[in-house]
């Protein structure tokens, strides 16, 4: 086996694309589940809406397919990703009259078909946390998922049930997982 | 590096104003620059507040995962991909001198030829409009004539984004009708290749 035994979601972008070009549908899979969510956010964080955010999505998948050839040698695929469903989403905001206000990147990132460098590193930011919060446990996603994304936050007590914890004992396993989340990401190379 | 028992305290009350998206007092701004640590983590609590309840609906409908994971289930396509070949200009129209007498200007087509293994390429850019031009051409195998790959497909591509795509018809023919002006690549999938053409401009 060429990559020995780690896991095929364990490697590299290009490792991946490799294999992909060796014939390994398994691997395409991975790489797209790997940057799924990535993707998917950047239409709406553009303000456009779900069919156009469906489409971004797929168009940017197809592309990468075809291309995955020449992308046997980029460094970062991740970067190369959001370039092109930066441009997408550039090209399809061009086509609506007005945007609209409930939009998370600013004007200036609206400003060329390429992505600013601000936005590229808030992206990498995030991309990185996905990334931390999938290498912690079952038990952890799902306390740091509440802490972060769920609205409202559903309260200490909540979580504690979901968990089959006591109240008592939720804030230690809050922090023993803010802990390990804050050393993956370390480990995965965050920068502030 | 090990976090104080103190910082660890600090951290967990700057988690919290992160969550909950108020300013920082002026005990915990002065801890904080006190603290590498609790700053660096800061920083990733709040990209993650950030990120907020609009992660978990990040999530793309079945229907369209499945459209894009079906494009990996193909191992033949798979492996097409990896047989890329860059054409040879063997003809271009332009090259050519005009006849004695002709006036120089604006063409209104340009006829390129390329070769690739076992793979002819004839392409026709013709000026539809002053903004728009088509292009065409045919897929020749070099031994039997046309290309008889009834999974054969053209893409039209920019910069590594794919505009359109054209089967080919029983006589390795494909156009794309109505494209704006400007330098293209076309990406040819067939029997166990793809064959890459860049396009000069029609006014190049």
């Amino acid at each position: 086996m060429q990559y020995g035994v780690r896991a095929v979601r364990d490697r590299t972008d290009a490792e991946l694309i490799q294999e992909c070009l060796d014939g390994n549908s398994e691997a395409w899979e991975v790489l797209v589940h790997r940057y799924t969510r990535l993707i998917y956010s950047i239409p709406f964080k553009w303000g456009l809406q779900r069919d156009d955010a469906m489409e971004i999505f797929q168009s940017v998948w197809l592309d990468c397919f075809q291309e995955l050839h020449s992308l046997r040698d980029i460094d970062r695929l991740q970067a190369w990703l959001v370039r092109i469903a930066v441009r997408k989403c550039y090209r399809f905001s061009a086509t609506r009259r007005s945007r609209p206000e409930d939009v998370e990147i600013n004007e200036t990132d609206h400003a060329s078909e390429d992505p600013s460098r601000e936005l590229v590193d808030r992206l990498d930011r995030e991309q990185l946390i996905r990334i931390g919060v999938g290498k912690l446990t079952e038990r952890c996603q799902q306390v740091i998922k509440a802490l972060f994304f769920e609205d409202p936050f559903p309260g200490y007590a909540a979580i504690a049930s979901r968990l089959g914890l006591s109240s008592n004992s939720i804030g230690f396993t809050r922090d023993r997982c803010l802990e390990r989340l804050g050393k993956l990401l370390e480990e995965l190379g965050y920068e502030h | 590096m090990m976090m104080s028992r103190i910082d660890h305290i600090a951290l967990l009350s700057l988690f919290e104003r992160a969550r909950l998206n108020t300013e920082l007092d002026g005990t915990a701004q002065a801890h904080l620059e006190s603290c590498l640590i609790c700053r660096g983590r800061l920083d990733w609590m709040q990209v993650a507040t950030g990120l907020g309840a609009r992660e978990l609906s990040y999530e793309p409908p079945e229907s369209v995962m499945e459209k894009v994971l079906q494009l990996g289930r193909n191992p033949s396509r798979l492996r097409q991909l990896r047989n890329a070949v860059v054409a040879l200009l063997t003809f271009d129209s332009f090259k050519q001198l005009a006849p004695a007498g002709t006036r120089s200007g604006k063409a209104s087509s340009r006829q390129l030829t390329f070769e690739a293994p076992d793979v002819e390429v004839g392409v026709l850019l013709r000026r539809s409009d002053d903004r728009t031009v088509s292009v065409s051409g045919q897929v020749l195998d070099k031994a039997s004539g046309p290309i008889t790959d009834p999974a054969a497909q053209v893409d039209l591509v920019v910069d590594g984004d794919h505009l359109m795509s054209s089967s080919l018809s029983p006589w390795g023919e494909f156009v794309f009708s109505a494209v704006p002006n400007g330098p293209y690549g076309l990406q040819i999938y067939l029997l166990d290749q793809m064959v890459e053409i860049p396009l000069p401009s029609i006014d190049e």
